[in-house]
C-alpha cells in the first residue's frame, strides 16, 4: 500500500480501502452467516453497504481517463478473499475415519458455494463488464476453482478412498448412508464446472475411472471365491442379483454416465468367466428341466457379446441327443408303433416350443439351434422288424414320412368322433411343425396321396378335417405342393355330382340295368397310378359301364375314360340252399363268381382265360372265396398234384351250395398283400422317378433362362430351388445334366468344359 | 469285323499299274483308276457277305482293301485316318462317292499313290489342331448312327490305337479294368469327349463336387483313391 503521490495517489488508497473493507466485512458477516448456519443472517443492508463499495470503485471515473485498475484489483481482491478462507479450513486428511472425511468434505463443499453465491451477489457487477471482456472466469467459476485447488487437489485421494470403502460395505451388505454419498460423489462432478464439453472430466479421470477398477477387482475375486463354493446355478443366481444391485446403485448416487461403463465390468468380470466353464452346467438344466434356471442363465448370457451361440450350440447338441434317443427306442422296440412314435415326437417339440417362448424369448439364435436340431433327429430313420418275419431277417428302415403319414391317416379316419374342434387343429397344427422339418418332404407327398386315395374311394371321409390339414400343409410349402390333393378332393366332389346327373340321365331314358351302378371319376395325374386290368365284364355291368361312358362322352369333350376295376366294390346277391345272402366283395371276386351263373365249374386256367386277368389276380381272389373265411367256392385237387395251400390252374372250382352262416349280409375278405415293405418301395421307386423329372425340369428352367452357365453354380442353383421339396444329391444332379447333354438340350463350351450352353 | 479273323480272298485279279508317279493329270483317268479299285473292293465285299444293293466297301472288302496297301486294319489305325480323310459317314463303309471323290481330293488315285502318302496322313492326323477332330470323328465312325452309344468293347479298342505316343496315359489298363468291373455297357459320346483333357488331369486334389466331370469319370478316380494298393 503506498500513499503515492501523483494523481493516482488519493485513488490507490480509496481502493484499498475499499479491499480493506470488503475482506472485513466479508469475513465478519459472510462467513460468519454461512458458517453459523445463517444464525447470524447476512442482511440486505450488509449486503448493499459491499455491493455499494465495490460499484463505486468500479464505476469511478478517473479524471484523466487512465484506466480504472479498480476491477482488476477488485477481482484479485475477491479470489485471495476465497482463498484465504479456503486455506484456514484445510482438511487434514490422513488418518480421519472414512465416515468423518466424507461428511468433512461435504460439508465444506455445500458452505463454499454458499459463499461463493452470496459473495458472488456482491462481486456481480464485475460479472457485467470485466469478466465479460477478459478471458476470466466469472466470479462464481473463479470461486468455485478456488475451491478445486485448495482443498479438493489435497483430499481427492483419500475422499475417493473414503467412498470406496462405503461402497464396499454396502456391497457386503451393510447399509450405508446413500445420501452422503451422492453428496461426496457430487463433488467430483462439481469439480468440472465450467468446462463446458466435459462436465464430468474431472470426475471421469478422478473418481469414475478408479471406481471402475476398483469395481473390476471386487468381482473378480468374488467371482473366483463363488465358483469355488457354488454350483453354477447359485452362482448364476448370485450373478443376476448383483447385476441388479449394481444397476440400482448406479441410479442411487452414481453420474448417469457410469451405468453403462459399470454394468459393462461386472457384467465382464462375472459372466465371462462362467462362459468358460459353461460346460455341463446348462445340460444339467435342460436335463432336468429347471425352467427358471434357464430363463435366468439366458437372460445372465444374452448380456455379454457372443454369449449366446456356445450355449445354443450346447441346446442344439442335447435336443439332437434327446431325439436321437426317441429313434433308438422305437428302433429296438419289438413292433413299430406310428403312433407313439408321433406322439413322442409331438410331446417333444411340445416342450421345446414352450422353452423357446417362455424362457428363451423367442431368440432367434437358439430357434435356429432347436430348428436345426429337430432336422437331424426327425430325418434319422426308424429300424424295424418287418411284421410275421422271421427272427434274424434284417430290420427295414421306415422314415418319418411314412410314420407321420400314417399318423395322419389315422387322424383323419377317427379324428371326427374322437376329438373336438380345437384340439383337432392343434395336434394338426403340430404335425405340420413335424413335418417341417422332414428334408424328402416328397417322400411324404407320396405316402399321404396314396393314403389320401384310399381313403377317398373306399372309407368315409371327413371332409373338413381333410382340407384343414391340406390347407395347413399348402400354406407352408405353397400352392403347387397340394394341388394334387386338393385335386382328388374335388373329384370326389365332382363324382358326387356326375352321379346325380347320370340318374337323372337313366330316368330320362327310363332305362335300369337291374342293379345299382356308382361310378366315380378320378382325374389322372392327380391321384396315384392304379393298374389296369383289361377285364371281361359281365353283360349287366357292361351295359351300364357303356351307357356312362357315351353319357359322360356326351357330356365333356376330348377326355378318355380308364376302367379301373381293381378298385370297385360289387355286392351280390347269392342264394344258397334257398337262403339269400348279400356278400360284399371286389370286382374280381365279383366276375368269378357270375361266371358260375353259366357253367357249374371251372378250371383256374378257364377263369383266367374267360376273365382275361393275369393269374396273379385269378389267384387271389379265387383264393379269398375258396380258402378264405367264408367258403362260397370248393376247390377239387386234380389227382395227380398234392393238396397245396393255394391255388393252381389245374384246380377245379365250383359253387359250395351248402355255404351257410349266421348273418344274412356278409364282406368277403380280400388276400392283403404283403403291406410294408413293398409298399414303402413302391413310394421310394415313384418318388425317385418324381424326382429325376424335377431335377431335368429345374435344370432346363435354370439354363433357358441363363444361356451360360458354369457347372458349380448350376449344381447349386438346382440344389438350391428344390431345396423345398427334398435335398437333391450334387452327384444326381449332376447324372442329369449328363443326361441332358446326351439328348442335346445342352451343351458344353468348346474353350471350357465345366461352362454349359443352353441348346434352344 | 473286328471280331472276324481274316481270311485270305478266293481269287480277285489286282488292277495292273499303270502310273508309278501318282495320279494321272486328266481328272477322267484318275476317276476310272479310283472306280477300278472301288468295283473290286466292293464285289469281295458284295461275295463276303455284304449287302448287294448298298454301293460301297463293305466289311471284307474293307479288309482287302487294308491289305493292298499294306496295313493290318485291326492294329493299324490308318484305316480310320483313311475313313476320316474320305469323310466317310457311315460305319466301317466307303461308298462310292466317298471313295472316289475323296482320294481325288487326296490326289492318291492307286494303290502306289496311297502307300506313298499314308506316312504323310498318319503325321497329319496327329497334328495338334487335328487330332481332336479326329479323334472325335472315331467315335460317330464306330457305331451305327442311330445309336447313341459307343459300345465298351469299341471304345476300348479305338483308345488302344488312338491313345499313343504323346497321348498315351499311364493308367490305360485301369480305365479298362474300372469300366469292365462295373459293367459299363456303352460309352457316351459326352464320355468320350472329355477323355483326352480328364487323360491329362492329374488325380491329386481331384475336384469331385465342383468339377464338371462326368460321373463316370469321378468314380474312377475315388475307385483309384481308395485302393492304392493295387499294382
Amino acid at each position: 500500500m503506498q500513499h503515492g503521490s501523483g494523481p493516482n495517489g488519493e485513488k490507490q488508497s480509496k481502493l484499498e480501502k475499499g479491499c480493506h473493507t470488503l475482506q472485513k466485512a466479508f469475513e465478519e458477516k459472510v462467513v460468519a452467516a454461512v458458517e453459523s448456519g445463517y444464525r447470524r443472517p447476512f442482511t440486505g443492508a450488509d449486503h448493499m453497504a459491499m455491493y455499494t463499495v465495490v460499484y463505486d470503485l468500479c464505476t469511478e471515473c478517473n479524471l484523466n481517463n487512465a484506466i480504472n485498475k479498480a476491477p482488476d484489483v477488485l477481482y484479485s481482491t475477491y479470489a485471495e478473499m476465497v482463498t484465504k478462507y479456503l486455506k484456514e479450513r484445510r482438511i487434514e486428511s490422513t488418518g480421519m475415519s472414512a465416515d468423518k472425511l466424507l461428511r468433512l468434505v461435504v460439508q465444506r463443499w455445500e458452505n463454499h458455494k454458499m459463499i461463493v453465491k452470496t459473495t458472488v451477489k456482491v462481486f456481480g457487477y464485475l460479472d457485467r463488464f470485466h469478466t465479460k471482456h477478459t478471458a476470466l472466469d466469472t466470479t462464481t467459476d473463479k470461486g468455485l476453482k478456488c475451491f478445486l485447488t485448495e482443498i479438493y487437489s489435497a483430499v481427492k485421494v483419500d475422499l475417493r478412498g473414503a467412498i470406496f470403502e462405503h461402497i464396499q460395505r454396502e456391497r457386503e451388505g451393510e447399509v450405508v448412508e446413500r445420501g452422503l454419498l451422492r453428496q461426496a460423489i457430487g463433488v467430483f462432478i462439481d469439480m468440472g464446472i465450467g468446462d463446458d464439453c466435459y462436465e464430468t472430466k474431472v470426475y471421469n479421470v478422478d473418481f469414475e475411472a478408479p471406481f471402475l477398477t476398483f469395481t473390476g477387482n471386487y468381482y473378480e475375486r468374488e467371482a473366483k471365491r463363488w465358483m469355488a463354493e457354488n454350483s453354477t446355478t447359485e452362482y448364476m443366481k448370485k450373478a443376476e442379483q448383483r447385476l441388479n444391485e449394481e444397476l440400482q446403485r448406479a441410479e442411487a448416487y452414481l453420474h448417469r454416465n457410469s451405468e453403462k461403463p459399470l454394468i459393462r465390468v461386472v457384467e465382464q468380470k462375472l459372466l465371462e468367466t462362467l462362459l468358460n466353464l459353461e460346460e455341463t452346467g446348462f445340460i444339467a438344466l435342460l436335463q432336468d428341466n429347471r425352467l427358471d434356471d434357464i430363463a435366468r442363465a439366458y437372460r445372465l448370457f444374452s448380456r455379454i457379446a457372443k454369449g449366446v451361440p456356445p450355449i445354443s450350440r450346447l441346446m442344439y447338441e442335447y435336443v439332437t441327443s434327446e431325439g436321437k434317443q426317441i429313434v433308438q427306442k422305437h428302433s429296438s422296440s419289438p413292433e413299430l408303433c406310428y403312433k407313439a412314435y408321433t406322439k413322442d415326437l409331438l410331446d417333444i417339440h411340445q416342450k421345446y416350443r414352450s422353452i423357446l417362448k417362455n424362457q428363451l424369448n423367442d431368440d432367434p439364435i437358439f430357434a435356429k439351434s432347436i430348428k436345426d436340431a429337430f432336422e437331424a433327429f426327425v430325418n434319422q430313420p426308424v429300424q424295424s422288424h418287418v411284421k410275421g418275419a422271421p427272427p434274424g431277417t434284417p430290420t427295414i428302415k421306415v422314415s418319418c414320412s411314412e410314420l407321420i403319414s400314417n399318423y395322419c391317416d389315422m387322424l383323419m379316419k377317427n379324428a371326427a368322433s374322437k376329438m373336438d374342434d380345437d384340439e383337432l387343429e392343434n395336434v394338426l397344427e403340430q404335425v405340420v411343425a413335424i413335418f417341417g422339418y422332414i428334408n424328402d418332404k416328397d417322400h411324404f407327398q407320396e405316402f399321404y396321396r396314396k393314403q389320401l386315395s384310399k381313403r377317398l374311394l373306399v372309407s368315409v371321409v371327413n371332409d373338413d378335417c381333410e382340407r384343414s390339414l391340406i390347407s395347413k400343409l399348402k400354406m407352408r410349402q405353397g400352392a403347387p405342393y397340394t394341388s394334387r390333393l386338393e385335386g382328388m378332393l374335388k373329384d370326389k366332389n365332382l363324382s358326387a355330382d356326375w352321379q346325380a346327373k347320370f340318374r337323372n340321365h337313366l330316368a330320362a331314358k327310363k332305362m335300369t340295368f337291374g342293379f345299382d351302378a356308382t361310378m366315380q371319376v378320378l382325374t389322372t395325374g392327380c391321384w396315384p397310378s392304379f393298374q389296369i386290368f383289361p377285364l371281361n365284364v359281365p353283360a349287366q355291368a357292361k351295359a351300364a359301364i357303356d351307357e356312362f361312358a357315351t353319357f359322360y362322352d356326351s357330356e365333356t369333350q376330348s377326355r378318355k375314360l380308364n376302367w379301373v376295376h381293381s378298385l370297385g366294390t360289387v355286392t351280390i346277391e347269392g342264394v344258397f340252399n334257398r337262403q339269400k345272402f348279400q356278400l360284399q366283395m371286389t370286382t374280381f371276386q365279383a366276375c368269378v363268381l357270375l361266371l358260375f351263373n353259366h357253367k357249374d365249374e371251372y378250371t383256374g386256367d378257364e377263369l383266367m382265360k374267360k376273365l382275361n386277368l393275369p393269374w396273379d389276380e385269378v389267384k387271389k381272389a379265387l383264393q379269398s372265396l375258396a380258402m378264405g373265411k367264408y367258403r362260397i367256392l370248393l376247390k377239387e385237387v386234380p389227382e395227380s398234384s398234392k393238396i397245396s395251400k393255394s391255388v393252381d390252374g389245374g384246380d377245379t372250382f365250383k359253387i359250395n351250395n351248402e355255404f351257410t352262416d349266421k348273418s344274412r349280409k356278409l364282406k368277403i375278405p380280400t388276400v392283403v398283400a404283403k403291406a410294408n415293405l413293398k409298399h414303402a418301395q413302391q413310394v421310394q421307386q415313384s418318388v425317385e422317378d418324381d424326382r429325376r423329372h424335377a431335377i431335368e425340369a429345374c435344370l432346363v428352367r435354370i439354363m433357358k433362362s441363363r444361356k451360360l452357365i458354369e457347372h458349380p453354380i448350376l449344381v447349386g442353383e438346382c440344389a438350391a430351388q428344390l431345396s423345398n421339396h427334398f435335398i437333391a444329391d450334387p452327384r444326381h444332379i449332376k447324372r442329369r445334366i449328363e443326361e441332358l447333354i446326351a439328348r442335346e438340350y445342352i451343351e458344353r463350351d468348346a474353350d471350357k468344359p465345366s461352362l454349359y450352353r443352353y441348346l434352344a | 469285323m473286328r471280331h472276324v479273323v481274316p481270311r485270305k480272298p478266293a481269287y480277285v485279279p489286282l488292277p495292273t499299274r499303270s502310273n508309278a508317279v501318282g495320279c494321272s493329270h486328266m481328272d477322267s483317268a484318275a476317276d476310272a483308276e479310283l472306280q477300278t479299285l472301288f468295283e473290286r473292293y466292293k464285289a469281295y465285299g458284295v461275295q463276303e457277305g455284304g449287302d448287294p444293293a448298298a454301293d460301297a466297301i463293305q466289311g471284307k472288302g474293307l479288309v482287302l482293301f487294308c491289305e493292298d496297301l499294306g496295313v493290318d486294319p485291326f492294329s493299324d489305325v490308318l484305316v480310320l485316318i483313311i475313313a476320316w480323310l474320305l469323310k466317310a459317314e457311315e460305319s466301317y463303309q466307303f461308298t462310292r462317292t466317298e471313295f472316289v471323290t475323296g482320294f481325288k481330293r487326296l490326289s492318291a488315285c492307286n494303290l502306289d499313290a496311297m502307300r506313298r502318302s499314308a506316312p504323310g496322313w498318319r503325321r497329319l492326323a496327329v497334328g495338334e489342331r487335328e487330332w481332336p477332330q479326329f479323334y472325335l470323328f472315331c467315335f460317330s465312325f464306330s457305331k451305327p448312327a442311330s445309336q447313341r452309344l459307343l459300345e465298351t468293347d469299341g471304345a476300348t479298342e479305338l483308345w488302344q490305337l488312338l491313345m499313343r505316343g504323346d497321348r498315351a496315359w499311364d493308367r490305360l489298363e485301369d480305365w479298362f479294368g474300372f469300366l469292365a468291373r462295373k459293367g459299363v455297357r456303352g460309352i457316351t459320346k459326352d464320355v468320350w469327349q472329355q477323355f483326352p483333357e480328364f487323360a491329362r488331369t492329374p488325380f491329386e486334389g481331384f475336384d469331385f463336387e465342383g468339377g464338371a466331370w462326368p460321373v463316370l469319370f469321378d468314380e474312377f478316380v475315388a475307385a483309384t483313391q481308395n485302393a492304392p494298393a493295387d499294382g
